[in-house]
C-alpha cells in the first residue's frame, strides 16, 4: 500500500503539469535545449583550451623552470604534459557524463516531440516528452 | 636463411601478408558496400566501437609511429609537445562537432553548411577546400611512403609510391567506405599491439624502472640539459604555439576524419565512438613517447641519424635491438613485423582520405552542382569510382614529381587549412543564428589564401631551408602560418556576415519578407536527430 506522502507528491505533480500551458511550441522546445547544451559545453571548451595552451605557453615561455626535478627523472615540463593529456581524457569524460545524466533524455524527448508534431511548427507535445526537455 | 633475414626477406613476407589481408577484405566488403550509402559511409551500419577503432587508427599514422618516435628519441621534450597537440584536437571534436556533424550531414563536411546556405557557390567553395586539404595530405603521405621504403622495404621510392597508390585505389574503388575502415581498424590492431609489445620489450629492458630510462636516454642524447625540457627543436615558440594551434582546431576540420561519423547509427554512437578513439590513441600516445625515449637509450641518437636524418627510423632500429640485434633472427622477425604495420599504416590512411575525396567529387560537385541534387544513387557510386582513379593518379603523379623535396610542410599546411577554412563554417553554421552564405565563402576564401600565401613566403618554402630563393630570407618567420591564418578565417566570416546580413534585415522590414526559419530546423536537426540520416538496411 502506497504511504500517504507518495500520493500527495503524485498529486503535486498532476497539479504542476496541468498549470503548465498544454501546447508548448517545437521552437521553443528545441531553443530551450541548445540553450541548456551550449551553456555547459561552451564553457568547457572554452576552459579545457585555455588551460591546455595556457601549459604549453608556460612550457615554452618557463623553459628553465620546467627542468625543475618532482621525483626522479619526472620535472615539472613533463607532469605540464601530463596534465595535457589528462585535460583531454577528462574534459571528455566529463562531458559524457553530463550528456548521460542531463542531455540524452531531453534530445530523445525532443525527437519525439517533433515525430509527434509531423512537421508542423506549433505541435501538442506529450507531457512525459514535455516533462523530460524540462527536467534535463 | 641468413641470406633471406640480411635481405629484408621477412619484412617482404610480412608486407606481402598484410597486403593480402587487406585485398581479402576488401573483396568482402565489396559485397557490403552497396549503393551510395554503403559505398560512401559504409551504409551508416558501423558500431561505436569499429568506428572508435577506425577513427583512432586515422590519428595513429606513420607521422606518429615512425615520425613522433624519432622526434622524442632525437629531441626529448619537444616531440611530446608534437604528440599532444594532435590528441588535443579531439578536445573541439568531441564537444562541438562530431554529433551535431553527424545529425546534419549525410555524405560529406560540405552537406552540413548547406543544410542551411544552400547556395551553390558554398558547397563548391567548401567542397573545394575539403578537396585542397586531401591533396595536401595525401602527397605528404605517399612522398612520406616513397622515403620510408628505402628505409624498411628492398624497394625504391617510386616502386612504394605506385604500389602504395595503386593499393589505395583499389580498396576504395572495390570496396568504398567498408572496405576503408576495416583495413582502418585492422591497422589499428596492429600498430597498438605493435607499439605495446615494443613498450613492454623496452620497459624489461630497463626492469621497468622508468626512472632509469629517462636517465639513460637523457645521458646519451644530443643535448643533455634540453633533453627533458623544451627548446631542442622548437626554436621559435610562436610557431610551435601556431602548429599546435593548427593541430588542436584543425583536427576538427579534416574531411576524412569528420566523415567517419556518418558510418554510425545516431549522434550517441558518433560520441562512443570518440570516446573509444580517445582511449586507443592516448594510450598510443604514450607508448609512442616512451619508444622514442626508449630508443635513444637503446639504440642512441648518433646510430638513429647515421640510419635516417630526421629519426624516422628509430622505432623499427629499436624493434631490431630488442629483437636481438641487427641480422639475428629475432631482430629481422620484430624489425620486419614493425616495417609492414608501418607500410600499413599509410596505406589505410591513403583509403580514408580518397574516399572522403571520392565522396566530395561524385556528391558535392557532381551529384549536387552538376546535376542540381538530380543524380540517381547509382550514377554517384560510378562518378565516386571514377573520381577514385582520377583524383588517386593524379595524387601518385604529383607525389613522383615533388619526391625529392622536402614536403613534410604539406602536413601542416592541410591541418592549417582545416583549422582556418573548414572550421569557421562548421562552427558558425552550426552556431550563429545570423551566418550566411557571404560570411562561408569569406571564411573558406581568406582562410585558404591566408594560409597557402604564408606557407608560400614561409621558411618552409622560400629561404634556406626551403625550397625556392634559397639565398633570400623569408618574408614571413614562422613556417607554420596557424596563429595567424586562423583568426583571419573566422574574422573574415564575421566580417562578412554583419555586413551582408545587415542589408537583408533592412530589405526585409522594406519588403515585410518572413524570417528564415532554416537555422531552427537545423538546430532540431542537430540536437535531436530528427530528420537525420539513418543506416540502412542491407
Amino acid at each position: 500500500m502506497e504511504s500517504i506522502e507518495l500520493i500527495d507528491l503524485e498529486f503535486q505533480r498532476l497539479q504542476a503539469l496541468k498549470e503548465q500551458p498544454q501546447a508548448v511550441s517545437l521552437g521553443d522546445l528545441t531553443k530551450q535545449l541548445a540553450r541548456q547544451r551550449n551553456r555547459f559545453v561552451w564553457p568547457l571548451l572554452v576552459g579545457s583550451l585555455a588551460v591546455y595552451f595556457g601549459l604549453l605557453i608556460a612550457v615554452l615561455s618557463l623553459p628553465g623552470w620546467m627542468t625543475t626535478a618532482i621525483y626522479g627523472e619526472m620535472n615539472l615540463g613533463l607532469l605540464a604534459v601530463c596534465l595535457q593529456m589528462a585535460l583531454t581524457i577528462g574534459t571528455f569524460w566529463l562531458y559524457c557524463a553530463w550528456a548521460a545524466r542531463r542531455y540524452d533524455g531531453g534530445a530523445a524527448a525532443l525527437l519525439i516531440a517533433a515525430q509527434s508534431a509531423k512537421g508542423e511548427v506549433k505541435a501538442e507535445v506529450n507531457a512525459d516528452a514535455k516533462t523530460e526537455v524540462h527536467h534535463a | 636463411m641468413r641470406d633471406f633475414t640480411t635481405h629484408g626477406g621477412f619484412r617482404v613476407l610480412a608486407f606481402v601478408v598484410f597486403i593480402g589481408l587487406s585485398l581479402m577484405l576488401t573483396w568482402w566488403a565489396s559485397r557490403r558496400a552497396q549503393g551510395a550509402a554503403g559505398f560512401f559511409v559504409a551504409g551508416r551500419n558501423l558500431s561505436a566501437f569499429q568506428n572508435g577503432l577506425a577513427l583512432s587508427g586515422d590519428f595513429m599514422s606513420a607521422a606518429s609511429f615512425l615520425g613522433v618516435t624519432g622526434l622524442v628519441a632525437l629531441f626529448g621534450f619537444d616531440g611530446m609537445v608534437y604528440q599532444v597537440g594532435f590528441i588535443a584536437g579531439w578536445i573541439m571534436i568531441m564537444l562541438v562537432v562530431a554529433e551535431p556533424v553527424r545529425n546534419c550531414g549525410k555524405y560529406t563536411l560540405s552537406d552540413v553548411v548547406a543544410l542551411r546556405l544552400s547556395g551553390r557557390s558554398v558547397r563548391a567553395a567548401t567542397s573545394g577546400a575539403s578537396l585542397l586539404i586531401a591533396m595536401a595530405y595525401l602527397l605528404a603521405q605517399l612522398v612520406g611512403a616513397g622515403a620510408l621504403a628505402s628505409l624498411l622495404l628492398p624497394i625504391g621510392a617510386n616502386a612504394a609510391i605506385l604500389l602504395i597508390g595503386a593499393l589505395m585505389i583499389a580498396y576504395v574503388l572495390f570496396g568504398g567506405m567498408v572496405a576503408a575502415t576495416y583495413v582502418q581498424i585492422v591497422k589499428a590492431i596492429l600498430v597498438w599491439t605493435a607499439a605495446a609489445t615494443l613498450v613492454v620489450l623496452a620497459l624489461s629492458y630497463f626492469s621497468f624502472d622508468l626512472s632509469a630510462l629517462f636517465a639513460k636516454a637523457r645521458a646519451g642524447s644530443l643535448h643533455p640539459d634540453k633533453y627533458l625540457a623544451p627548446g631542442a627543436y622548437f626554436t621559435n615558440r610562436f610557431d610551435a604555439v601556431s602548429l599546435t594551434l593548427a593541430l588542436a582546431l584543425g583536427t576538427a576540420g579534416l574531411p576524412h576524419v569528420m566523415t567517419r561519423f556518418y558510418t554510425v547509427p545516431s549522434a550517441v554512437a558518433a560520441r562512443k565512438s570518440a570516446k573509444i578513439a580517445l582511449v586507443v590513441m592516448t594510450s598510443f600516445a604514450v607508448m609512442v613517447c616512451l619508444l622514442g625515449f626508449a630508443a635513444a637509450a637503446i639504440v642512441g641518437p648518433k646510430e638513429i641519424l647515421a640510419s635516417n636524418r630526421s629519426g624516422n627510423s628509430a622505432v623499427t632500429l629499436l624493434a631490431a635491438t630488442l629483437g636481438g640485434g641487427a641480422g639475428s633472427l629475432g631482430g629481422e622477425l620484430l624489425m620486419a613485423c614493425v616495417s609492414a604495420i608501418a607500410f600499413a599504416t599509410i596505406l589505410a590512411v591513403v583509403s580514408g582520405i580518397m574516399i572522403s575525396s571520392a565522396s566530395a567529387i561524385a556528391h558535392d560537385i557532381f551529384s549536387n552542382l552538376v546535376f542540381a541534387g538530380r543524380a540517381q544513387d547509382r550514377k554517384q557510386v560510378r562518378v565516386a569510382k571514377i573520381a577514385t582513379v582520377v583524383f588517386g593518379l593524379l595524387a601518385i603523379a604529383l607525389a613522383l614529381v615533388v619526391k625529392s623535396f622536402n614536403v613534410a610542410f604539406l602536413v601542416g599546411l592541410a591541418f592549417a587549412i582545416a583549422a582556418s577554412a573548414n572550421l569557421p563554417v562548421i562552427l558558425y553554421s552550426l552556431y550563429w543564428r545570423r551566418f550566411n552564405s557571404a560570411g562561408a565563402l569569406a571564411c573558406v576564401l581568406v582562410g585558404i589564401v591566408s594560409t597557402v600565401g604564408l606557407v608560400l613566403v614561409g621558411p618552409a618554402v622560400m629561404g634556406p631551408k626551403g625550397l625556392i630563393f634559397l639565398t633570400t630570407t623569408p618574408w614571413f618567420g614562422l613556417a607554420n602560418p596557424g596563429i595567424v591564418s586562423i583568426p583571419c578565417g573566422f574574422l573574415a566570416g564575421w566580417i562578412a556576415t554583419v555586413a551582408t546580413s545587415a542589408n537583408r534585415s533592412a530589405k526585409r522590414q522594406s519588403t515585410d519578407t518572413p524570417m528564415d526559419t532554416g537555422f531552427d530546423e537545423q538546430q532540431l536537426r542537430m540536437l535531436s536527430g530528427y530528420g537525420a540520416e539513418s543506416a540502412s538496411r542491407h
